[in-house]
């Protein structure tokens, strides 16, 4: 006897399924929307993390940056230029304070200095100069840009002549925009940018000058990575702070870390819905072979030879639908935006991504192999005898085979859950989001597999015992769920697990998108006062309220200078090795107090302190706790001015939006810092076109107040934050958009196995509408149902996930429940109609001929 | 009768099904042999088990007891495997709702066990049977597109394609009109000729039955008459 070749198999395969080329067709694009919806999901945020990224770059003008006091020694030269041997660039940018005066103002004014190479600097973004010039043909030995405060405090303007060092230059721009400005070292009053040249010529940088030195380095696209260049750099520079574009503003890195958290987890949860649609499809496509594959037996074909006909049918209809559902997914990710633009802020950079059309596609052939398994397992079990008696099929079998019987399902289950998260691990790449994924998915498939059970079960009974009577239509609508053949269990529990992971988006999302905007709120201070002395206040504050474009309250911050001497006694020295950037708590930094909480302060432990107490208390950030080996119910003592202060730990927070000023890493209480010498700072949100006028007035009323404008670098912080809301938004709308397509389809796949029933009924007399209304009732009973359980389960899943990995408080959200079970039932009535539609205008005899 | 071994020997059959609230006896102990190159007709009412028995005769479901030895294998051991070998060499299938696969086309159909086995030739063999069967002209049609006597006709040229040296038929004449009835027995009696096969045919039609060899008649699982026709109606 010749072999039964693949090749062969694959001729059969696809002779069936050019004959029903519908069927198929409806197969490979319930497939295809599920790799669409893991594609589409994926490569998004694939491409939008890239871009997102790039823009964190420019607030650092470079990949990654050192920054130290007093240049780099011989060996770290040495260190820094071996890194140029794997292709990292690097340049240095060196910032100073100055006197500058100008002929036309008789006082000198305190200037910040940054000197940089202008060929290389930035490496990412750029600095803007009006009137608008590039960088490198602006800055020159003795040609230098100022910020827009500069000329008011000076009374100097472009092509003026300015002394800086005993030496003149001339003001060849103003600086609208300096990207990386927040990451310098010296934000004290009008700031100026030069060249290295010109900082030589004035010669400000001598032995003992206070120069704070900043590295920047720009990485290869492949090769050498961050994690390994930082590691070099930790190294090379033990006190110096290194960083990278991700750190740039606790802002953009919280929202970046959320939103990878969430995205990751959008992609699994798009993997389930994908591989629901894929599930349920294949599934229905098999039991519709059931007949042909009897015949085939009949006629002498052994289960391995079926099984390698449809298992090529099922690589083919992977292989075509995960193709398909690249192109949708794409396709999608081109179109959506576009659609929604009135609605969300279009991410911008949205370019096909290899990466994960191979993923999409090798996905769609796993999880359709995955899903097929349990019926190309019954092949095997396929009696040829079954097209001579259907009803045998129909009696239940004894409790032995059933066992039997279900060993082989438990077995398939296992394996799908497994391959499921092999998966999820392999996309998520982390063993431990796998483990979880795959207990989340069990624990669905449990809960709804039980409450299916007792539901039909419950409904029969009820049938049974009711003294109701119950109108026809319903009374049949109610029984067609557990009349053998209906399979209302399966499409159930894929409803379910549908509703469950769909709802689970939205309310994870809803969390994330509040978290995320709390942390840079629109009405964010965009413009920072410094040097406030405490009769000024009022003054201040006064003026501000008068000044046009201000918006919202103005924060006033006090701040004191105090050096940490002790914790708990212990003298901060003998305490521990404080080492590396660690080493800034041994100086005198700056502290605050406040009364009550501020809102821009998160409390992660312990209990903020009573206003008005007398006793001495004290809040710090995390990290300084962690540093210090701080804990609640710690004892701190600061010098301050010479005075001995001590205040006990009550508390552990997190800031959680930008101060460019006070950075309240201590807080204390009023009365800890009562009667020592304070300064204040202020933070205020101005309209950015109406800043250079609040300028100029604050310096007539107040001079010695530094106004410093960040309006330009909250406005990337904001945007960053924005976009990193609206595509998560995005994603979820396209997530959920993707589950209900798939639980429409998930109904519509049962509308096979209702023609049979729907003829026989016409034949007996029933119309059009008494159908609809009996199909109506099946459907609304299982779109409730797994309405009310997929919420349910939802709630508690985005409870863990909330808590356990994106740090937020989870609630309850009864409307967002109560709106999944009715749109639950609307859908699976809506998908149940739309697919019953051809099948209750069919005449009978066309049904009843191919029977 | 001759001495050479019967094509199909039956010994103490008897099937039964388990309801799960009760048991059902379909037959109660048959016995029974089929000479080489015989036509048996098996009859009996509807629930008589004629149905069954012919399924059982195929391998096609599993006898409670007794044994069935076909060609001088025993099948009542055999896996579900090596009774597929077996039905793709000996047995050729004809059914009285004809169980062509709908997504093939007539031609397709008939190559299939050939296809299947990989024995009996190929395209021109299968080409040849839908000719003599008559219908060249329909080899590229699917069967919702030919009627039930056309796709009867073409379960007669699959079941015939790869020469078996057994042929059952259930009823099959059953989903037809007499004029289409007619024209295929005429074909099934005439290939059987032809192709020198042992035909075991059931049916409730005493017309039909009045062409075989042999008639067996069945009531409640139990043989009620066996009897030899002098000069059958062919």
């Amino acid at each position: 006897m010749s072999r039964f070749t693949w090749r062969k198999a694959i001729t059969i395969a696809v002779r069936e399924s050019r004959a029903s080329s519908g069927k198929f067709l409806f197969v490979a694009l319930a497939v295809a929307v599920g790799v669409a919806a893991l594609t589409g999901v994926r490569g998004y945020s694939r491409a939008f993390q890239n871009m997102l990224l790039s823009e964190a770059r420019t607030l650092m003008a470079a990949d990654m940056s050192v920054r130290i006091f007093g240049g780099a020694t011989s060996e770290q030269v040495k260190a820094m230029e071996a890194l140029g041997v794997d292709g990292v660039e690097r340049t240095e940018i060196i910032e100073t304070l100055s006197m500058m005066s100008s002929p036309t103002s008789p006082d000198p004014v305190l200037v910040s200095a940054k000197a940089v190479d202008p060929y290389v600097y930035p490496f990412y973004g750029e600095v803007r100069v009006q009137p608008e010039a590039r960088l490198a043909a602006l800055l020159d030995e003795r040609t230098i840009a100022v910020s827009d405060d500069l000329p008011l405090r000076l009374r100097a303007n472009v092509g003026d002549m300015v002394r800086i060092g005993g030496q003149e230059f001339r003001i060849g721009g103003i600086v609208t925009l300096e990207p990386d400005r927040m990451n310098g070292s010296l934000n004290v009053g009008p700031r100026i940018l030069m060249s290295r040249e010109g900082l030589e010529r004035a010669g400000l940088i001598r032995l003992g000058s206070r120069a704070a030195h900043r590295y920047l380095f720009k990485l290869p696209v492949d090769g050498v990575t961050v994690a390994e260049v930082r590691r070099e750099l930790v190294k090379t520079f033990p006190e110096g702070l290194v960083m990278d574009f991700r750190q740039t503003n606790p802002n953009i890195q919280r929202a970046l870390d959320r939103s990878t958290i969430f995205l990751s987890l959008v992609s699994l949860i798009a993997l389930i819905v994908g591989a629901l649609g894929v599930a349920m499809a294949m599934h229905s496509h098999l039991r519709q072979k059931m007949d042909t594959i009897a015949i085939m037996k009949c006629i002498g074909a052994r289960s391995s030879q079926v099984l390698k006909i449809y298992l090529a049918q099922t690589l083919l209809l992977g292989l075509g639908g995960g193709a398909l559902g690249v192109v949708i997914g794409y396709g999608v990710q081109k179109a959506f935006p576009l659609l929604l633009a009135r609605f969300f802020q279009a991410p911008k950079g949205i370019n096909f991504d290899p990466v994960s059309a191979v993923q999409g596609i090798a996905v769609g052939v796993l999880t359709t192999l995955l899903f097929t398994l349990p019926p190309l397992l019954g092949i095997r079990r396929v009696r040829p005898g079954a097209i001579f008696r259907r009803e045998m099929a129909e009696a239940k079998p004894a409790w032995g085979e059933r066992w039997r019987r279900s060993r082989t399902s438990v077995l398939a289950a296992a394996v799908i859950l497994a391959g499921l998260g092999g998966i999820a691990g392999w996309l998520a790449e982390s063993p431990r989001v796998a483990l979880w994924f795959v207990g989340g998915l069990s624990v669905s498939l449990l809960l709804l597999t039980g409450a299916a059970w007792l539901l039909l079960r419950g409904l029969k009974g009820f049938l049974r015992v009711t003294p109701l009577r119950l109108p026809a239509t319903v009374r049949h609508g109610i029984a067609n769920l557990y009349r053998p053949g209906n399979h209302a269990e399966s499409v159930l529990v894929a409803l379910g697990i549908g509703v469950t992971f769909t709802l689970t988006v939205y309310l994870l999302q809803h969390s994330v998108i509040e978290q995320v905007m709390g942390n840079a709120p629109p009405g964010i201070p965009n413009v920072f006062l410094i040097n406030v002395t405490e009769p000024e206040i009022a003054g201040v504050q006064a003026l501000l309220r008068k000044q046009p474009g201000v918006e919202g309250k103005v924060e006033i911050i006090p701040s004191v200078a105090a050096r940490l001497i002790s914790v708990d006694g212990e003298a901060l020295e003998a305490r521990r090795k404080i080492e590396g950037f660690e080493r800034r708590f041994l100086r005198t930094r700056s502290i605050s107090w406040a009364e009550p909480k501020p809102e821009s302060v998160k409390l992660l432990s312990g209990k903020w302190w009573p206003t008005g107490s007398p006793e001495h208390f004290a809040s710090l950030t995390e990290d300084a706790a962690k540093a210090l080996q701080a804990k609640v119910g710690s004892r701190l003592e600061w010098d301050v001015n010479g005075r001995r202060v001590t205040a006990s730990v009550v508390a552990i927070h997190r800031n959680e939006q930008v101060r460019m000023t006070a950075n309240q890493e201590f807080v204390l209480n009023r009365a800890a810092l009562s009667g020592v010498p304070q300064i204040f700072f202020g933070g205020i949100r101005v309209q950015p076109k109406l800043v250079a006028p609040l300028q100029r007035a604050m310096f007539e009323a107040y001079p010695t107040v530094t106004v410093i404008n960040a309006a330009d670098i909250l406005a990337i912080v904001q945007d960053v934050v924005d976009q990193v809301a609206s595509v998560v938004r995005f994603i979820s709308v396209f997530a959920i958009l993707a589950g209900a397509v798939i639980l429409a389809s998930s109904v519509a796949g049962t509308r096979f196995r209702r023609v049979r029933e729907v003829v026989i009924l016409k034949t007996l007399g029933a119309r059009r509408n008494r159908l609809a209304m009996i199909f109506s009732i099946e459907f609304l009973i299982l779109g409730v149902t797994a309405g009310l359980i997929g919420s349910l389960l939802a709630s508690g899943f985005s409870s863990l996930l909330l808590t356990r990995l994106l740090e937020a408080e989870p609630r309850f959200d009864w409307l967002a429940n109560g709106v999944t079970v009715v749109a639950t039932a609307l859908v699976a009535n809506f998908a149940g109609w739309l697919a019953s539609a051809r099948i209750l205008g069919q005449k009978p005899l066309e049904v009843l001929r191919e029977e | 009768m001759s001495n050479e071994r019967p094509m199909i020997e039956v010994s103490g059959l008897t099937r039964s099904i388990d309801t799960g609230s009760h048991r059902v006896e379909i037959l109660r102990g048959l016995d029974l042999a089929i000479p080489r190159g015989q036509f048996v007709a098996i009859m009996g009412q509807s629930g008589s088990g004629k149905s069954t028995l012919l399924g059982l005769l195929a391998g096609l479901d599993s006898a409670t007891s007794g044994r069935i030895v076909l060609d001088g294998v025993d099948i009542t051991g055999l896996d579900e495997d090596s009774l597929a070998v077996l039905r793709g060499r000996k047995i050729g299938f004809v059914f009285q709702s004809y169980q062509l696969i709908p997504t093939l086309t007539a031609e397709e159909n008939v190559l299939l066990p050939a296809e299947l086995t990989g024995e009996g030739g190929g395209v021109e063999r299968a080409r040849e049977l839908l000719n003599a069967v008559g219908l060249a002209d329909r080899h590229d049609h699917y069967p919702v597109q030919l009627s039930g006597g056309e796709q009867q006709r073409v379960a007669l040229a699959r079941a015939f394609m790869v020469k078996p040296p057994i042929l059952m038929a259930d009823e099959p004449t059953g989903n037809l009109d007499s004029v289409n009835g007619r024209q295929v027995l005429e074909l099934l009696i005439h290939l059987n000729r032809r192709e020198g096969t042992t035909l075991v045919m059931v049916t409730h039609d005493r017309e039909l039955a009045s062409y075989a060899d042999r008639r067996i008649q069945l009531k409640d699982g139990r043989i009620i008459s066996d009897e030899l026709v002098a000069g059958s109606a062919a």
